[in-house]
């Protein structure tokens, strides 16, 4: 009995006990590794929103960048030394749209999602891409040799609302659960915009009611500011004397939300804070939050003429968000147009390709003439499969070939996206507190002929070429 | 899609890409788009062409004369007319000046689909609609012909076919629809005759009932009478918003539908009345417009004999047969689409030819323009728009190189509501043909 009882007493203790030690001990292992720093020499970086560094030092911790150091500067103490050569370092590219899928990133020439068929006009704006993510997929590892770092993905729906897009990273090895992908669960919500009677009713109709919530909400703000503005004025003098004793005592009204102190003594007891202007809850769906402005939107058009028939819906609307064009390249005539509309157009997503001037075989840069004219320019492969995205180094080649900027195209697939995404700051470039997600080019990266060595995400090497042989592994790492 | 994307061009020399440039700077500075400022002052603009052999259509041939339009509208059509001050000269000496053409039945020119509508589906920047442009039509009724109409067959269109009437202003989507729908279609049946006629009668009978119950039922502010689906395309014939084309050719056909149209009276338009000339007499009297070919088929398929065997005229000799018993006669194309895959000349582009042949065929020179001009505005009811070189109507103006039948013709310059949309000397359809 007491032998067993014992036993017992040894096994509870091993069942609570074990597990708690395990946990403590990988946390350590954890804590170990993200302060564990890096400092990673290459001929030049890209740091995308800096000029670029020559003979540099990229100080890693853990899963963020600590520094871009330049000259070969000594590391920091107790920084481990990774001498890359002769590479270029480049943050790792932000793809602003994709739909890839298991079944279909391992496609050869698979079109673009700019080129794809919106079917019919179908509603799935509460569908969130992130919930068909199924972070043990082979997608999601095999893309950490792309070069890309962080993918937006709009739901596999098609319709004139496809979902909300999440914008996720490329597995780093032994995810089980979406979340841990997830950069943003909801970035934006994905709008295609076709031709067509069905569509222009469905497009009108959603818009309009969207449009109708948002200006009732604001006339009711409207009435709301009035009364309070009257019911002030029927105090009297009373906000004046309250202003007096505000300057005597030196602090807020505690109990004035909207007071209009200066915020730097507050009564840290009984201060309440202004309640943020919070819609209903009832009221929310992602297209109001979208013409509210708390939600970014992507319209996708595909033709010149969409792009008419688009303005023509939009100007018919009381209440029009600023949204992303999603389009493929335009003619000259199309980007004036449009570019005259930077009310309502906050940057361009492309495909960086070049088309030809109407009536002619002259080629036209459309993504050049984007730029030229101000817009923010993403720019997305032009085939949606693993093969499309590593191509996209030599299609931005073509880019400088074709009059573009270094800074607009390296912008192109790292800070613009990024920002459209609302990641700046995070991903698609390297400084201090941004993820450690970058990737390691043999030769210039723009030149054309650049072979991807690593690819690194917050911090982990998930994909990586013999460099001395420099024989294709094909494989991620990890 | 305008934007027709080509290869990538790896090696572009420097001497095509300053060309390119310099072609790129010249059309860029006619594409721009225009401020407000520019907008108010091209209302304002006057321009007139002078010193060509102006062809009004409405009046008499006027040899060196003047077309002065403001904004969108003609101002004054005439010899030595006072050029107002500021006025943009353009020269027109040695050309003509003509209308815009007006195609009654043209088949997916500028536009995308007809996924519901045609309205939402227009799209100004497509090839047939600039090849159709440069072929001097500037007014095209568009009819949905469904999935032959893509090799621009030549078939009866269907009853309630879509329509739409819209200018064809290159690029420019809010000036290109006129009105929706455009005609109605009407098709009479061709089989089970007996049946199918007594079918129709009682679709009439049916039709003209309900809209006497709807009158009835306004004047005493009661409730609208439910319609039946089955007798909708009646109700829309008779509430006679638009004309109707019918397409009756033999003169059976011709005889019940006209019957029809004199129990229960609508516009009636006849398309193809190819064998109905022993009615020419009584058409004429009604004031009933026709749709003929210059180029109809000589031979009918169904018959495999000449159609000269079945006591009718030849399709050439059909419009001045025709016209000549005093007919409002508007001439079709051959094919109603731009197919230029080996049959260029016999498609919506050869609109011009197709009055030509008329003319071969015995109808004079007047009445062939007019039967590619005016005759298919008043058919489309847009006679006080377009058809013409009038004060007053829109500024819809071809500057032709020679007399607009002639088969060495081409068009210089296409104005749309009094906006320049076509040069020959800019666009590659037709600049590298040299004029002779």
């Amino acid at each position: 009995m007491t032998r067993g009882a014992s036993r017992g007493g040894f096994e509870l203790s091993l069942r609570f006990f074990l597990p708690l030690v395990i946990l403590v001990l990988q946390i350590g292992v954890v804590c170990a590794d993200e302060e564990k720093l890096f400092a990673y020499k290459a001929r030049q970086i890209y740091p995308a929103s800096a000029p670029v560094v020559e003979n540099g030092l990229l100080v890693v911790r853990g899963k963020k960048v600590e520094a871009v150091l330049q000259g070969f500067e000594k590391p920091p103490d107790g920084a481990e030394l990774v001498d890359l050569g002769a590479a270029v370092i480049v943050p790792g590219f932000v793809n602003p749209l994709t739909a890839m899928s298991e079944k279909t990133y391992m496609g050869y020439r698979a079109p673009s999602i700019l080129s794809l068929s919106a079917g019919s006009p179908g509603d799935s704006r509460n569908v969130v891409a992130l919930a068909s993510v199924k972070a043990e997929e082979m997608v999601y590892r095999r893309l950490g040799r792309s070069g890309y770092t962080a993918f937006a993905w709009v739901p596999a729906t098609s319709g004139f609302i496809a979902g909300q897009a999440s914008v996720l990273r490329p597995s780093v090895g032994g995810e089980k659960l979406a979340k841990e992908l997830s950069l943003r669960d909801s970035a934006y919500l994905f709008v295609s915009f076709e031709m067509g009677n069905r569509w222009r009713i469905a497009v009108e109709k959603a818009f309009k009611k969207a449009a109708a919530a948002i200006v009732k909400e604001r006339e009711e703000k409207e009435k709301k500011d009035e009364k309070k503005t009257k019911e002030r004025g029927s105090e009297g003098r009373e906000p004046e004397k309250k202003e007096q004793d505000k300057e005597k005592s030196g602090f807020d009204d505690p109990v004035t939300p909207d007071g209009d102190g200066d915020g730097e003594k507050k009564d840290p007891v009984s201060t309440k804070k202004p309640k943020p202007s919070k819609p209903e809850k009832d009221s929310p769906t992602p297209l109001i939050d979208a013409f509210r402005g708390e939600t970014t939107m992507f319209i996708r058009v595909r033709s010149p003429a969409a792009v008419d028939h688009l303005l023509r819906v939009v100007d018919g609307l009381p209440v029009m968000p600023r949204f992303v064009l999603v389009t493929p390249p335009q003619p000259a005539e199309t980007v004036e147009k449009i570019s005259g509309r930077k009310d309502l157009i906050r940057g361009v997503v492309v495909e960086p390709r070049m088309g030809t001037f109407w009536q002619t075989s002259v080629l036209v840069n459309s993504t050049r003439l984007f730029s030229e004219r101000g817009f923010d320019v993403a720019m997305v492969p032009l085939s949606d499969t693993l093969d499309g995205h590593l191509r996209m180094p030599f299609l931005l080649a073509e880019m400088l070939k074709g009059g573009m900027f270094l800074r607009e195209v390296l912008a192109g697939v790292t800070t613009v996206p990024a920002s459209l995404l609302g990641l700046e700051g995070k991903v698609g470039r390297l400084a201090e507190g941004a993820f450690a997600s970058f990737a390691v080019y043999h030769g210039d990266p723009f030149g054309g002929n650049a072979r991807l060595a690593k690819v690194f995400v917050e911090g982990v090497e998930v994909f990586a070429d013999d460099v001395e042989t420099l024989e294709v592994s094909g494989e991620a790492v990890k | 899609m305008i934007c027709e994307i080509g290869g990538f061009e790896r090696s572009v020399s420097c001497s095509c890409a300053l060309v390119g440039l310099v072609f790129l700077c010249a059309t860029f500075s006619f594409s721009l788009p225009l401020t407000a400022a520019e907008e108010v002052d091209e209302k304002k603009q006057v321009t007139a062409i002078v010193g060509g052999t102006v062809i009004p259509v409405g009046g008499p041939i006027v040899r060196r004369g003047t077309v002065i339009f403001r904004g969108d509208k003609i101002e004054a059509v005439g010899v030595e007319l006072e050029v107002p001050d500021g006025a943009v000269v353009v020269d027109a000496n040695g050309k003509y000046v003509t209308p815009g053409f007006v195609a009654v039945e043209a088949s997916k020119v500028g536009v995308a689909n007809t996924d519901g509508n045609i309205a939402d589906s227009l799209d100004p920047y497509t090839l047939s609609l600039r090849v159709a442009l440069a072929a001097g039509i500037t007014t095209a009724h568009l009819v949905d012909t469904g999935f032959f109409g893509f090799f621009g067959h030549s078939t009866n269109l269907l009853s309630g076919a879509k329509t739409a009437i819209v200018k064809l202003t290159h690029g420019d989507l809010h000036s290109m629809l006129v009105r929706e729908p455009g005609l109605n279609y009407f098709a009479v049946p061709t089989r089970q005759v007996e049946l199918n006629l007594f079918r129709m009668r009682e679709g009439f009978r049916k039709a003209a009932e309900y809209l006497k119950a709807v009158k009835e039922a306004e004047s005493k502010k009661a409730k609208r009478p439910v319609m039946s689906p089955a007798i909708a395309r009646y109700v829309t014939i008779l509430e006679n918003k638009q004309a109707t084309v019918v397409a009756a050719r033999t003169p059976e056909q011709i005889r019940d539908i006209l019957d029809i149209n004199s129990q229960y009276p609508f516009d009636l338009v006849l398309s193809r009345p190819d064998e109905g000339y022993p009615l020419a007499r009584e058409i004429a009297t009604r004031g009933i417009p026709v749709l003929l070919k210059a180029r109809g088929k000589d031979f009918d398929f169904n018959m495999t004999r000449p159609v000269l065997d079945k006591e009718g005229l030849i399709p050439i000799r059909l419009p001045e047969a025709f016209a000549a018993l005093g007919v409002n006669v508007t001439l079709l194309p051959y094919r109603r689409g731009v197919t230029l895959n080996g049959i260029a000349g016999r498609d919506l582009t050869a609109l011009h030819l197709e009055a030509g042949f008329a003319v071969r065929g015995g109808l004079d020179e007047d009445r062939a323009i007019a039967g590619i001009t005016l005759n298919p505005a008043r058919v489309l009811g847009i006679a006080d728009r377009v058809g013409s070189l009038e004060a007053g109507k829109d500024a819809d103006i071809l500057i032709l190189s020679r007399h607009p039948l002639h088969y060495r013709s081409f068009v210089e310059k296409a104005y749309i509501n009094g906006k320049l949309y076509y040069e020959r000397e800019k666009s590659p359809l037709f600049r590298d043909i040299p004029l002779r």
